[in-house]
Order: structure tokens, then sequence, then C-alpha cells
């Protein structure tokens, strides 16, 4: 259905743009932003955030304009040469047919995204979204190693990701022993057998479509109390083992602790 | 080859029109319940795809319904920006340039439309999300059509922000001269091929209509020489007009997306994908469904250089920025379906055609 009034037409993409704008600046605010996109395009949804509150309030005049005239208006043939130019454009627009003409659905689908944004609440991915992921054991598969070319990082502050380097790039046997503390997600599958567990992240190099598996095999011994999507901090020291014909790097836990969700839930390559 | 698209366009044209359904209005409607359905069954299939037999069943579909938000406002909100950037150089586009002007740089000759089409992202740096709006404003003011096919396709790689992001994930060598060359070729031969095509029977009705009306320069707005403050805010509202019609077509293609990543295993693709056709036709599809920007999906494509042929590598970086779910969806938005349902089907066989023989002879 369409909106015929084109005063509730200006109103309505004003303010429907103006909802987006204050829905993307939210999203910045209460860091739930961090749960969609790679921290490193947060300028761009600020940008789009001032951008939109603009083209929001440009329909100001208009709308104030076209108060002072009779809902008759879109009918009318574009003949009256004193026509603001702006409204002799539209009308013209409107002529030739030009689809401009806001509907109900059309609105409503506009308003998807702050609705499922405010309705559901926002959570970053978890072990569910896995089930259509590749996941592969221990190491991460051809991760794009040659942009975080030198990581001078030390072993105690190698995330989960830097340590997936590591296992590609250097010989396996030389992380033997080498104590790591990493944080992640609970994952746990019947592939790690029943006294291990994945200590999961997602690297996000762009937004959530492109999310990839990060993961450190953990051996511990109490997986039963732990829970999928639960946040935890691992600390302990490598070993090899041989699964199913292929040597892949365990972490043996020396301890295995609850921890609050990062900030930065994805790791970024 | 093109006649054949030319013959069956106008029966089908033929077919269509009854007396009683205004061409326009039939379209659109198709298109809506087109829309809607699709939505509607892909969020079906999302919620009841597992069935729920105990609690535990219903906790992994509230799971997956939330995976899917989660992925459909990631892709959503990564794309905003970029929409609303394309649309605000629509809007400036719609009310400082004028057709006379256009028409007299733009070169008529179709080989040579085709090929300044196809290198015209250089001047107006936008990836795919944001040149959707730009091409479609361009159209208006009575760009040929063969030119802006050409630009559409090939500008959301040939542009220096995507060339750069390819330098620094392969740096220079094979695979980011292929992606230029290819783009570049692809797009100009799509472009060529819609030379003889009649914009009446491609364009959406109402930018036909436009595009006719630059070209006859009859009812065109004059360009007034209102005070510079005054045409400023005028095309912001234009901008802002193109965002909300744009948007819907962008949020309605994110969601396909969206749900595709939460229902389609990738493993069933990477266990495809292996011999020198099947992991193009695979990374292509990866591409479409993905629909990461193109702006970022050099990096994505490094992930898979050790398990996919190098034509294939290609193709996911040649094809994902020309098509995707999302871009497709967008595309509905300028032309009229017939048109791009061959928007992507050449693409998608040129590129096939190219990364096998890059398979077979250069990688």
């Amino acid at each position: 259905m369409k909106i015929t009034n084109p005063r509730l037409q200006s109103a309505l993409k004003s303010l429907a743009l103006f909802g987006l704008a204050i829905f993307l600046y939210t999203r910045i605010v209460n860091g739930s932003l961090l749960f969609y996109i790679n921290e490193r395009f947060a300028w761009f949804t600020l940008a789009a955030a001032i951008g939109l509150a603009l083209v929001a309030v440009s329909y100001q005049p208009a709308w104030r304009r076209l108060a002072h005239r009779d809902d008759a208006h879109e009918h009318a043939d574009h003949e009256h040469a004193d026509h603001a130019h702006a409204e002799h454009e539209h009308a013209a627009h409107e002529q030739a047919g030009h689809d401009h003409g806001l509907s109900w659905r059309g609105l409503f689908i506009v308003m998807l995204p702050v609705m499922l944004g405010i309705l559901i609440p926002p959570r970053p991915l978890g072990v569910s979204a896995l089930a259509t992921r590749e996941v592969s054991v221990g190491a991460v598969a051809g991760m794009p190693a040659a942009i975080r070319a030198a990581t001078a990082k030390t072993d105690a502050e190698k995330n989960i990701l830097d340590w997936a380097y590591e296992f590609q790039s250097a010989d396996l046997k030389q992380v033997v022993g080498r104590e790591a503390d990493v944080i992640g997600f609970v994952y746990k599958d019947e592939q790690f057998g029943d006294s291990a567990f994945s200590a999961a992240r997602y690297v996000v190099s762009c937004c959530v479509a492109d999310a990839a598996y990060a993961g450190l095999l953990v051996q511990w011994p109490a997986i039963a109390t732990l829970e999928n999507d639960q946040w935890v901090q691992v600390r302990g020291h490598f070993e090899l083992i041989d699964k199913d014909g292929q040597t892949v790097p365990i972490l043996i836990a020396n301890s295995v602790e609850n921890t609050p969700q990062p900030n930065q839930p994805y790791l970024y390559p | 080859m093109f006649d054949k698209i030319h013959s069956t366009q106008s029966t089908s044209q033929e077919l269509s029109a009854s007396p009683a359904v205004s061409p326009k209005a039939s379209t659109s409607r198709t298109l809506r319940i087109l829309l809607t359905s699709l939505v509607a069954i892909g969020a079906l299939y999302a919620i009841f795809s597992a069935a729920i037999t105990s609690p535990q069943d219903l906790f992994f579909v509230t799971e997956r319904a939330q995976t899917f938000v989660t992925i459909f406002l990631g892709i959503f909100i990564e794309a905003a920006p970029f929409l609303l950037a394309g649309s605000i150089v629509s809007g400036f586009i719609a009310v400082f340039v004028d057709q006379q002007m256009l028409e007299r740089f733009l070169p008529r000759q179709p080989i040579l439309a085709a090929l300044v089409g196809a290198s015209l992202g250089i001047v107006f740096p936008v990836c795919e999300c944001g040149v959707v709006p730009v091409t479609r404003r361009l159209y208006e003011k009575g760009l040929p059509l063969s030119m802006g096919i050409a630009f559409l396709l090939a500008a959301p790689v040939i542009n220096p922000v995507v060339i750069v992001s390819t330098y620094a994930a392969f740096g220079w060598g094979t695979v980011l001269i292929g992606r230029i060359v290819l783009s570049l070729v692809i797009a100009f031969l799509v472009g060529l091929l819609f030379y003889r095509a009649a914009p009446g029977e491609t364009l959406l009705p109402d930018i036909e209509h436009a595009h006719h009306a630059a070209h006859a320069h009859a009812c065109t707005v004059p360009s007034p020489m209102d005070p510079l403050g005054t045409r400023f805010w005028r095309s912001l509202r234009t901008a802002g007009d193109d965002f909300m019609d744009m948007a819907r077509y962008l949020i309605i293609g994110s969601m396909l997306a969206a749900a595709m990543q939460t229902l389609a295993p990738q493993a069933i693709l990477m266990a495809v994908g292996q011999g020198p056709v099947a992991s193009v036709l695979a990374m292509q599809t990866l591409a479409f469904v993905l629909s990461v920007c193109s702006t970022v999906d050099a990096f994505l494509a490094l992930a898979f250089t050790h398990t996919f042929t190098s034509g294939s590598i290609l193709a996911f970086l040649v094809f994902g920025p020309m098509v995707d779910i999302k871009s497709a969806l967008m595309f509905m938005g300028v032309f009229q379906k017939r048109t791009v349902v061959y928007l992507i089907l050449l693409p998608f066989l040129f590129t096939l055609l190219f990364g096998v023989f890059w398979n077979l002879n250069i990688g």
C-alpha cells in the first residue's frame, strides 16, 4: 500500500533515516557493533550515522513547505511554473512513474534491522554458527599469514589466532613445552574425544559474514562441567598428539577458568 | 548469441502484455511477491529445518535464529555506509550533472562505450553496494546501457581501494593482475552484449522513461541556478530517496545471504570443489553466497589458497564483486527481472570459462 500523503511520506522517510542513524550510533556506544563487524570499520559506521542524520534533516524544508499545500498536490499537473524546483523535480519524477514513493511495506523492510536489533538481544556468533563452517582441529586452514608477517608478541601475549599462525609457519616440534594463556569460548564435540574441547574464537576480517573458526585443542579432564559457548581462560603448555594420522598440537591445561565475554569477541587477522 | 536473447525477450514481453494490468504494476507486484515469498521460505526453513522434538532441539533452533540475526545485521551494518555513500554521489549527480554534459563527454561508439564503462570505476570509486544507485542515476541521465552495465560489473574491482587491498593480500603478481584484467574483460564483454538491447526491455519502466527523456532532451528539468545551499540540500534529499529505495533490496539480500550462511554447510563445497572445473564452480558459489564486500574479499580468498586451485581463487575474486546475493537483489531496483538473470548468468559463465582456462593453462 502506497503512502499517498506527501507530507507523511517525507516525515516518515526522515524519521526512518533518523531511526537508522540512531540505531547505528547506539551500536557504537553500547559496544555491540563489535559483535557484527571488524573494529577497523567502526569509523564507517560512525560516518554513516552522521550521514544518515544529515540526510534525514534534509527532508525538513520540503516537509515544512509541503505542510502549506493540500494533499491533492501530488495529483496536480506540473505546469505550475511557480513550483519550487525541488517539487517540480519530484513531480516530474512522479509523472515519469519514478518509484521513489514509499509504501508501508517498504518502510517495514527498511526498519527490519532496527526492529530485529532491538527485539533480539545482540550476541556475538557462538558454537551454533560452527554447524555450517569448516572446523579443522589444531590449526587454521591456510590463514593469511602474509598480512600479519612478524608479530613480535611474547608467548604469554599470544591469542588463539597467533598460536594458529605459529603452528603454521614454524616447525611443530618447536611449540612443545611452550606456555600459553588464551581466552576463547568452549566448543565441545565428539571429534575432540571425551577429555578435550576446543577453545575457539571467530576471526573476522570484514563482518561476521566472513567469520572463520580458529581454535586450540585443549586437554582438560573435567570437560563435563563446561558448557558450549561459555567463555574461559585457559593456561597450560603444548604437547603434540597423533590425531587421525595427523600430528596436532594440544594445549595441556593447568587451569580452565570462567571469564566474562571479552569486549572484542572476535579476533582480527 | 545476443539475437537469441533479444527475440525471447520480445516474445515474453508480448505474452505478458495484458490490457488490464499495466506492465509496471505487474512487474513490481510480481517482484514483491517473489521477494516476500523467498524471505518467508528462507525464514521458515531456518526455523523449522531441524525437527523440534525435545527442549534441546528448540534450544538449537533459537541459537540458529540468533546466528541468522547476527549475520544479517553484520552484512547490513557493514554495507550501509557504502550504500549511503553511493546514494549521496547519486544525489549530487542528479542535481549537479546535466544530460548535455554527460552526452558531450561519453563515447557513442559501442566498443569504446563498453571500455570506458568498465574503467569508469577509477573516476567513481564505489564498491558493489554504492555502485548500484550511482548506475541507476547515470541511466536516468542518459548513460548508454552497455556502458552502465560494464561500469556496474567492473567498478567494484576497478577502484583504488580494492586494488590496494588485493595488493596487500596477494602482493604484486598473477592474482592481482589477473583480477584486474579479467574483471575489465568480463565487464567489457557483458556490456558489449547489451549494446543492442533496447533500454525499454532492460531497465525498469520508470528509469527507462527518464533515460528516454534525457535522450530526447524533452521534459528535462532545466538545471536551475539556485543558491548552492538549496541545491546541496536537494542533493541530500534525493540521496535519502535513493537510500530508502535501495536499502529495501540490500536488506532482503542480506537476509537471504544470512539464511544461506546459517543453513548451507561450507564443508560440502570444500569436499566437492577439487577438480579444475569443480573448484571454480565451488568458489563461485561461495562468493555468491557469502556476499562479502569487494574491499576485503582478497583477505578472505587468502584462506583458500592452499586448498583450492588458483583459477578458482581468481574466479572468487572476479565473480564475487560482480554478482552476489545482495547485489543481485539490488539489481532488481534498476533492471527488469530477465536482465537481472542475464547479469547473474553471463558473468558466471564468463568467469567459469576463464577460471577453468586458467587452471588448465596457467595455474
